[in-house]
């Protein structure tokens, strides 16, 4: 009896898991009811209150609300945290539209330890799993989470010392399409042909303006369907020429920064690569309408560059809904023993993430700090700063940002090796 | 029009000219090139309220404009028309210091009956280079569709104890003076060292040069066209050239496979057109270049006018001192400002699966070395023959071919093969098959009394004039190159960044080959020959530290050569190894500091050339 009844509890959680993965038949998603349908709302924060100010000294009373990195950050680090009160995010309108055309065609493959198989299938456009069950759902949905179609990003990059202060600084462009496949704001949807047909679900070009010997400094990368590694080339102005490049060395640093390729928006690797963990789903207080000005003039309003460790930003932030995922590699060569994502459960981003290395010791923790979307109805939250700080080197590296567009409706025909030369001279 | 001339460039720009102007040494920068245009890291920040006033919740708007200071930021990403005009100045100033560290040696050395200069560079710790150089970078873009592209670039560099062994085109002056019966006679007597040296530094070393100015027009989304002085690189490999063809090289003031061929090619003005086809993945590149520069910027430098980074006074036979000046003048009959001398080429490049590929076919001339085709002298003085080097045509056709292998093997694999179907080569000058008298002493052609007075394939022929013509064979020769590159983590070596490898294999076949045509690697020079087959490996290894702020490197190259039936040949011919250490300080300092060392079993062969030539070398540069 004992046996017939934990079987029948086996089965029924079987099929619950996936079937509360999706919604049931008719059931329809809308913006005003996303997060009651897709997330969750935060709990309620006692004494939380806009526009207060806190730091090292007071961060305490939200202890349960706030990661122990950051307070980690506030206590030994001076971060500072101005308050605001929750915003609701939703997606553009064709996405909520794509998720609920497709999200219930949607299904995962068990790739075991392979990180080289594909691990989903019959995906079209919008979220996968609305209401995510597990860790892998949850990085499904951060994978095809709502970005926009394509964007572009000017931005600079600050290495910092916690001791000295800015050691050097750069400035950047960046296109992408991140939606050369499965897109739900800008024609052609769901896919661009000619991109589709190579299977590339994502396009990019990123050049270097500053300082001098890094100016036309440029990579051109794509990614797959497949979770193989980007494939790509860069151009090198001092020898005048484009040459292709290779993504496939588990650690390797973005352009001598603290940030790994993998943790371009938190993580740019595929949820293949990973094993997924879901700790909880849990309120933590996070940067999603951070309130960052743009622009280089408003620099020094949004990180303090002049005070040790020389990196804090100034940012508002809110209690969030987040899933909070433990992922560790399948890669033995990862550098990362593991890493905690705090996944911003409306939008998917990251806002906060932490990273140990082999001694299971916090090592990084990187911040994405978003804005408010122009409009909700067609475009993503804009993307604010990101900090990455490496706790272990007392280093950082920060990223501002100087301007961000969304939903511009790039030519794919402009992402080709020509032009990648013609950006760099 | 809106500009972006940096704030205190003007500054720098005056204290760079009293650089230049004014001295010959190097002592520091001057205070107000320190003023960076660019904030200086720390000084990025003003000083502000730590704690900012709780801000109003922003309002998004509908359809946001951008802000006043995005507008001004240019938010716009230059794919179409969404910045305004624009103008921007940058570059730098840089020192090049180097000194010579091989021991002293013998000043010459005998070696059966030859005998050579062993310490060609020059002593234990004389200068091996001190080059000042003050680049500037102007872009001007008045509307999308066009921009303007400029290079300023101006050297001073000091004269050397070592450029007393160049060996210049003209080593000789005339000069007046009374002979013993009291008449004023001419006659040509060797340069000085000193003037040698001076006219190396003149000639050779000092610029002061719009290297490039050029004007971008994109005249359709697929159609491109660079009109001006400019540089053109083609090919994949590194360290040495192969598709590289488009442009000559100046290389007469370090060791070129040590300094970035971006600083060393020679620009040409040319019109270069980029056609895309994206149904066929790939591009057209079709370069004409049509011979507006100098004649003598048309063709690579020859090593044997300089001294220190040159190559070694020859080898004198017979136990007789040296001598360099055995002949009055060389002549070289550059390819002229001649619609007939014109260069083409072009190059497709496309994408075929995982690999980029590209086909290159240039028609070109000779561009290194000169070579020797006659020898004049003048009747009555056999002291002051005249040697004309000509640049002969030739074609160049290659491909490459470059992809990446995924991991777990990691790595960019380059393949790189160049064919010239009639390549010239120099003969020994000692070998009489290859010379012939055509005709008497005064010849014509026709075998006629030459008059007075003939011009000749270039040479002015005078009555009784002796003229001896030299054949040169075409051959064919097929080179190529294997690189191997791989980022490899190797986490006690640096635990924060990858180490790059780099293996390059290269080869060079003359594949129509014959003893018999005794061709020789340098002409009028010595007699060390050309070997039918030439290899170079090539390894590399680099990384960084400290977030990029130091690069150590490591660079070694070994030459080897073999011809089958020639038994008695050496097969290695030397190498160099260079360790060099990058240093970048902050937005504006640049360093690298390198110790050179070249090192070969005869020193007239090979990378023995320079084998006395080991240095320590410490780039400083300031960027703006």
């Amino acid at each position: 009896m004992r046996l017939r009844l934990a079987i029948v509890t086996v089965l029924i959680a079987a099929f619950a898991s996936t079937a509360w993965a999706k919604l049931p038949p008719g059931d329809t998603i809308t913006k005003e009811n996303w997060t009651q349908k897709v997330a969750f709302a935060p709990e309620s924060v006692p004494g939380w209150k806009t526009g207060e100010t806190l730091d090292g000294t007071s961060w305490k009373r939200f202890e349960k609300w706030i990661p122990a990195s950051i307070g980690g950050l506030m206590e030994k680090h001076g971060l500072k945290i101005w308050t605001r009160g929750y915003k609701a995010i939703h997606p553009s309108v064709g996405y909520i539209e794509a998720t609920n055309k497709y999200h219930r065609d949607v299904e995962l493959i068990d790739v075991g330890n392979n990180p080289r198989k594909k691990g989903i299938k019959n995906y079209t456009a919008g979220l996968p799993f609305p209401q995510p069950q597990n860790g892998l759902e949850v990085a499904w949905d951060y994978q095809y989470g709502y970005q926009g179609d394509d964007g572009g990003f000017h931005y600079g990059v600050y290495w910092i010392s916690g001791k000295s202060g800015v050691e050097r600084s750069e400035e950047w462009r960046w296109l992408y399409i991140i939606r050369a496949m499965h897109r739900t704001d800008l024609d052609p949807k769901p896919h661009i042909p000619d991109l589709a047909r190579k299977d590339i679900q994502y396009t990019s070009m990123t050049w270097a303006i500053e300082p001098y010997d890094k100016a036309g400094f440029g990579a051109l990368y794509s990614r797959y369907e497949e979770p193989k590694d980007q494939e790509g080339w860069i151009y090198i102005p001092t020898m005048r020429r484009t040459m292709k490049a290779t993504f496939g060395t588990r650690g390797d640093a973005w352009n001598s920064t603290d940030m790994l390729y993998e943790d371009v928006r938190g993580f740019m690797g595929y949820p293949e690569w990973m094993n997924w963990k879901l700790l909880g789903r849990k309120t933590v207080i996070a940067p999603m309408h951070a309130g960052v000005p743009q622009g280089k003039a408003a620099l020094k309003e949004v990180f303090d560059f002049d005070n040790p460790p020389h990196w804090n930003p100034k940012l508002k932030w809110e209690p969030r809904p987040v899933y909070v995922v433990e992922a560790t590699a399948k890669f033995p060569d990862y550098p990362y023993a593991k890493m905690v994502f705090y996944f911003d459960a409306e939008s998917f981003a990251i806002p906060i993430k932490e990273m140990y290395d082999k001694k299971g010791k916090l090592w990084k923790v990187q911040i994405n700090a978003y804005n408010d979307s122009s409009d909700m109805d067609k475009h993503p939250p804009a993307i604010g700063t990101s900090l990455m700080i490496d706790l272990q080197a007392n280093h950082a590296t920060a990223f501002p940002s100087y301007n961000f567009k969304s939903n511009m409706n790039l030519d794919p025909g402009k992402f080709t090796l020509s032009n990648l030369q013609k950006m760099g001279k | 029009m809106r500009f972006r001339l940096l704030a205190g460039s003007a500054r720098i720009l005056a204290a760079a000219v009293v650089l230049l102007v004014g001295s010959t040494a190097f002592a520091q920068v001057p205070a107000g090139a320190s003023d960076a245009p660019v904030p200086s890291p720390g000084a990025v920040v003003p000083a502000e309220p730590a704690e900012p006033e709780p801000r109003p919740e922003p309002e998004p708007a509908d359809d946001p404009e951008p802000e006043a200071d995005e507008a001004e930021d240019d938010g716009g990403f230059g794919f179409g028309g969404e910045e305004g005009p624009t103008f921007k100045v940058n570059g730098y100033i840089q020192s090049q210091f180097g000194i010579f560290v091989s021991p002293d040696k013998e000043e010459t050395v005998p070696a059966g009956d030859a005998s050579y200069v062993s310490h060609h560079g020059g002593k234990l710790g004389q200068v091996s280079i001190f080059r000042n150089t003050l680049q500037l970078e102007a872009d001007w873009q008045p509307a999308p569709p066009i921009s303007v592209h400029a290079i300023f670039r101006g050297v001073r560099s000091l004269k050397l104890k070592a450029d007393k062994d160049a060996q210049p085109p003209n080593p000789k002056k005339l000069v007046r003076r009374m002979d013993r019966s009291g008449l004023e006679i001419e006659e040509w007597v060797a340069l000085g060292p000193d003037e040698l040296r001076e006219q190396v530094r003149n000639k050779y070393y000092d610029e002061t040069d719009l290297r490039e100015l050029y004007v971008d027009l994109d005249a359709a989304e697929w159609l491109n066209f660079r009109v001006g002085k400019q540089q053109v690189s083609w090919g994949e490999t590194g360290q040495f050239r192969l598709l590289d063809v488009v442009n000559p090289i100046n290389s007469t003031w370090h060791f070129g496979s040590l300094e970035s061929f971006e600083d060393q090619r020679i620009p040409l003005w040319m019109l270069n057109t980029t056609i895309d086809i994206p149904p066929l993945q790939g591009n057209l590149q079709i370069v004409w270049i049509p011979m507006l520069n100098d004649p003598e910027d048309h063709v690579t430098v020859p090593l044997t006018f300089v001294g220190a980074w040159g190559l070694p006074p020859p080898v004198a036979v017979g136990g007789d001192p040296v001598k360099l000046q055995k002949y009055r003048r060389k002549v070289f009959l550059y390819p002229g400002n001649d619609i007939e001398n014109s260069r083409a080429g072009f190059r497709w490049k496309g994408e075929l699966g995982n690999f980029t590929y590209s086909l290159v076919y240039f028609y070109t001339h000779v561009i290194s070395p000169p070579i020797p085709f006659a020898i004049r002298t003048p009747f009555g003085s056999n002291a002051d023959i005249e040697i004309y080097s000509e640049f002969p045509r030739q074609h160049i056709a290659g491909l490459a071919l470059e992809t990446t292998l995924p991991n777990p093997v990691t790595m960019n694999v380059k393949f790189e093969a160049a064919f010239e179907p009639d390549r010239t080569y120099p003969v020994n000058g000692e070998n009489d098959d290859r010379k012939r008298s055509p005709g008497g002493k005064d010849f014509d052609g026709s075998g006629n009394v030459v008059p007075k007075h003939l011009v000749y394939r270039g040479i002015e022929l005078y009555e009784q004039d002796q003229l001896t013509l030299i054949d040169n064979p075409k051959k064919k020769v097929l080179s190529y190159a294997l690189t191997l590159q791989r980022p490899t983590a190797i986490r006690w070596l640096n635990p924060e960044m990858t180490t790059m490898f780099v293996f390059q294999f290269m080869h060079t076949w003359i594949t129509d080959f014959d003893l018999a045509d005794t061709i020789v690697e340098i002409p009028g020079y010595d007699t060390t020959a050309v070997r039918e087959h030439s290899f170079r490996l090539i390894g590399s290894i680099f990384t960084s530290y400290l977030h990029g702020m130091l690069t150590p490197r490591l660079l070694a190259v070994f030459a080897l050569g073999k011809t089958p039936g020639r038994g008695d040949e050496k097969v290695y011919q030397g190498g160099f190894v260079s360790a060099s250490l990058g240093m970048t300080l902050g937005n504006n300092w640049r360093a690298v500091l390198a110790v050179n060392q070249f090192f070969g079993p005869d020193p007239y062969d090979g990378v023995g050339l320079f084998r006395d030539r080991d240095e320590v070398n410490l780039l400083v540069r300031y960027q703006f």
